[in-house]
């Protein structure tokens, strides 16, 4: 028996273009096309399919919101998303609801029938682009006990909560009513007792051993 | 605050003769204290001094014959004789002369120092200061006041020892050192509460209340008023009632509450009007009807302040026409009617020239009289010392009235420099909207493309390079190539048009925020330069406002454009935090740094635009490198 595939899109063309594509593979079968979410939530429980492909952007319900809705456990049903959007929420949203396949709408039909077949197999298929915007290159400055700025003398201390608050070298000078050379001076030895090079260095150390409160 | 000190000023010209009245029930109460602390025999040393000190402020001259009486009855006691001459020099305070005065009180002092009275010192030096308060040398006043402070406190005459308080209050408040004037008050008001005199008690709250409305706190100057009143009420104070109410009726003004200003502006002129006190009764319309045409109730303000207007032609008093006239001409010309408004103001300016003729007049005929009035009475020996210190008067009128002159156009520049000020705000305020408007404007068209590019031509590429792969199938050789390279032609149609869907309005910034909307925009931007970026954030996991939010991603936007462009960095590093109120964003690159001002020009000028609309400021630095440190305040 031929993989049974349901495809929601509100996009007439685009629907077209993957039915068409679909019917060139042997092994799967479209058995229904909706161009609205809510008729798809409403027929799918009745017909069944093995794997339900949705887009992302719809009015009314999008496919997130379809695929939650129509996710219980132990069901048979799998999903693939096919959006336009490459960004890393999206993508971890998917992981988070457990949807099986993530593929691209300008994605080539080569890779279109890789990721068919890798989720009848029982696998996962995510495009290699969304695996990529998942790595994460932000991260939370982790609050550490006061150790490296403990070596700062008070005014020192006082002008590095000045520079992490925004202040100009020149500001600081004013608010501290000293020349511009004693701060410049003073950043530097702020610096080397912190060991960095930069703003940012001594920034995310101020952060960390938690002077900014 | 302009307005406001501007505004209490004219009402306190318009209040003068009432406060005058308020400062003379204090030293009213003053001799009455000394007369019950001398005995309780029915002395009439004490009847004649008493009469004196009571008569001293609306009729010098019953002064003078009670004066004359306590002087037959002193016996030939120091005590009394030092008393007496002490209250001689307030005589001549009274009559405005000076030196006078103070010789009397000097010779006063001598005589208490010599019998070692205290209590009568501290009164004495209290009174110099007095006299010094009044030719304006502040400084010298001061040091007498708090000489007489600290003996009173020392002689636990606490009376004595608020009343030289409030002076002292008064002066700092002269030389507008609100602070240290409030400061002294309270400390006087807690030494009376120790020993209740509800006279100086009230006197003090009045004091404290002026200056808590000179300083804009209104709710404290309502609190002092309010209790004012309530003495007021018990001693049956008519006048220090009316003057409270007036005053009230200024704080409420000055808050804004203008049916409760009108309110007290009427009892006001109730109380007035049931002890025939027309001049009162005149400012208190006036008041009204200024209050009115503030809430643009035009036909009421002007109902008020025309019935005013005749009060004060009946009597004829000049001063106050003038000022009733400028109330009409400003109400005028805020209902819009200039022609009006233009006579009325002509009216006001007609009267002022013609009281600054009069009073010069006025004045000088005064010192005539007075001349010879002294001349007749031969009260002192010499003729010629006495010319010496009548040519003193003279100076000093005239350089009073250099003072007024001056103060005058100082009064009137504050007043052009404050609307100047205003109109300045309100123009920078209007450029804030503006821009505003049209950041917010683009930002919502920029949504609006962004969508129908996304839904529109994006899909539409797409489904069209499916069709050209499905068509591709379908032919052979040569023509299959061809479509083949059409249909790739088409998918990086579509990818450009998803990019630039994509920086017009990020999809991850409106659904989950700054700091994946950061990360989104950093990877994407980096990805195809050689430039490695790091990007740390700490307690900025909630949402913001959606103008900051946008605001700082539009900002960053830029940095970056910037950094890739010109910066010739290698690395560079990103922070987002927040420091207890204020959102920060530090951008740091360790490129060539901000010597080619020219590649600022433009992108530095939309950062500034952008962030002034969400309050941002942002501060470069360039030491081998940029680093760019944004603040914006955040609830």
């Amino acid at each position: 028996m031929k993989y049974q595939l349901i495809l929601v899109d509100d996009h007439k063309l685009v629907a077209e273009g993957i039915s068409t594509l679909i019917g060139q593979l042997e092994d799967f079968e479209l058995i229904a096309q909706y161009n609205d979410a809510r008729e798809a939530l409403n027929k799918v429980p009745l017909l069944k399919p093995d794997l339900l492909i949705t887009d992302l952007d719809m009015p009314y319900l999008n496919g997130l919101e379809l695929i939650s809705q129509l996710k219980q456990d132990n069901s048979p049903l799998k999903f693939v998303l096919l959006t336009m959007h490459l960004d890393r929420a999206t993508v971890k949203q998917c992981m988070k609801l457990g949807v099986e396949g993530y593929i691209l709408k300008n994605a080539q039909a080569s890779e279109f029938q890789h990721c068919l077949q890798t989720i009848k197999a029982g696998h996962s298929y995510y495009t290699p682009q969304a695996m990529q915007s998942l790595v994460d290159k932000a991260s939370e400055i982790k609050a550490t006990a006061l150790k490296k700025t403990q070596l700062l003398s008070t005014r020192e201390l006082e002008i590095l909560v000045l520079v992490a608050k925004g202040l100009s070298t020149k500001e600081i000078s004013d608010a501290l009513h000293i020349a511009v050379r004693t701060t410049e001076t003073h950043r530097k030895a702020i610096m080397q007792k912190l060991e960095v090079s930069n703003v940012a260095g001594m920034v995310r150390i101020a952060v960390q051993e938690g002077l900014l409160g | 605050m302009w307005k406001l000190r501007k505004r209490l000023l004219e009402s306190t010209l318009k209040t003068i003769g009432k406060t005058i009245g308020a400062s003379l029930l204090l030293v009213v109460y003053f001799g009455s204290h000394l007369s019950f602390g001398q005995s309780h025999e029915v002395d009439s040393a004490a009847f004649y001094r008493e009469m004196a000190v009571q008569t001293s402020y609306n009729n010098t001259d019953s002064m003078r014959l009670m004066l004359a009486a306590y002087k037959r009855h002193l016996n030939q006691d120091p005590k009394k004789e030092s008393d007496y001459l002490s209250i001689l020099g307030i005589y001549y305070q009274q009559k405005s002369q000076y030196d006078s005065s103070l010789y009397y009180q000097d010779r006063a002092y001598e005589l208490a120092s010599q019998i070692q009275d205290s209590v009568l010192l501290a009164q004495i030096i209290q009174r110099k200061g007095n006299v010094h308060k009044y030719l304006g040398n502040y400084e010298l006043a001061m040091e007498l006041f708090f000489q007489a402070m600290s003996i009173a406190k020392a002689q636990n005459d606490t009376k004595t020892a608020a009343t030289a308080g409030m002076a002292i209050g008064q002066v700092y408040g002269y030389m507008q050192e609100y602070d240290k004037a409030r400061d002294i008050i309270s400390e006087s008001l807690e030494y009376v509460q120790q020993d209740p005199d509800d006279r100086v008690l009230w006197s003090l709250l009045i004091e404290r209340g002026n200056i808590n409305t000179m300083t804009g706190m209104l709710d404290a100057a309502e609190q002092d008023y309010s209790q004012a009143k309530v003495i007021a009420e018990k001693l049956n104070l008519m006048e220090g009632r009316m003057l409270i109410y007036s005053n009230l009726g200024a704080v409420y003004f000055f808050r804004n509450e203008m049916d409760k200003a009108i309110e007290s502006y009427q009892r006001g002129a109730l109380l007035a009007d049931s002890v025939g006190d027309k001049i009162s009764y005149g400012i208190a319309e006036m008041n009204t009807g200024e209050a009115y045409y503030t809430i643009e109730e035009f036909e009421k303000a002007e109902e008020k302040l025309l019935q005013s207007l005749e009060l004060f032609s009946e009597l004829k008093s000049k001063n106050f026409i003038k000022d009733n006239y400028y109330y009409l001409y400003e109400m005028e010309s805020r209902r819009g009617d200039d022609k009006k408004a233009l006579k009325y103001y002509q009216l006001h300016a007609a009267y002022k020239d013609s009281i600054i003729n009069e009073s010069n007049l006025n004045k000088i005929a005064e010192l005539q009289t007075q001349y010879k009035t002294v001349e007749n009475e031969k009260l002192l020996a010499e003729n010629q010392l006495e010319i010496q210190e009548k040519e003193a008067q003279i100076f000093y009128l005239y350089a009073g009235f250099a003072l007024f002159i001056i103060l005058a156009f100082a009064v009137y520049y504050r007043y052009k420099a404050n609307q100047r000020h205003k109109m300045q705000l309100a123009i920078a305020q209007e450029r804030e909207q503006g821009l505003q408007n049209v950041v917010m404007a683009t930002e919502s068209e920029r949504n609006r493309i962004s969508k129908d590019l996304h839904d529109g031509v994006g899909q539409q590429l797409s489904a069209l390079k499916l069709a050209l792969a499905d068509l591709s199938n379908k032919v052979e050789g040569e023509a299959r190539s061809e479509v083949e390279s059409i249909a790739s032609h088409f998918k990086q149609s579509a990818d450009e048009v998803r990019s630039i869907s994509h920086q017009m309005m990020p999809r991850a910034l409106m659904e989950n925020g700054l700091v994946e909307a950061i990360e989104d925009m950093l990877q994407q931007a980096f990805a195809f330069s050689s430039i490695s970026y790091q990007f740390e954030h700490k307690n900025v996991n909630q949402r913001f406002d959606e103008h900051i939010e946008i605001g700082l991603y539009r900002v960053l936007q830029e940095l970056i454009n910037n950094i890739i462009k010109h910066s010739q960095a290698s690395n560079v590093q990103v922070q987002l935090y927040k420091v207890e109120q204020q959102l920060m964003l530090l951008v740091e690159d360790d490129g060539k740094g901000l010597e080619n001002k020219a590649t600022k020009g433009y992108g530095l000028k939309n950062i500034e635009s952008r962030l002034s609309i969400i309050h941002g400021k942002v501060n470069f630095e360039s030491a081998g490198g940029t680093t760019a440190i944004i603040s914006v305040p955040v609830k």
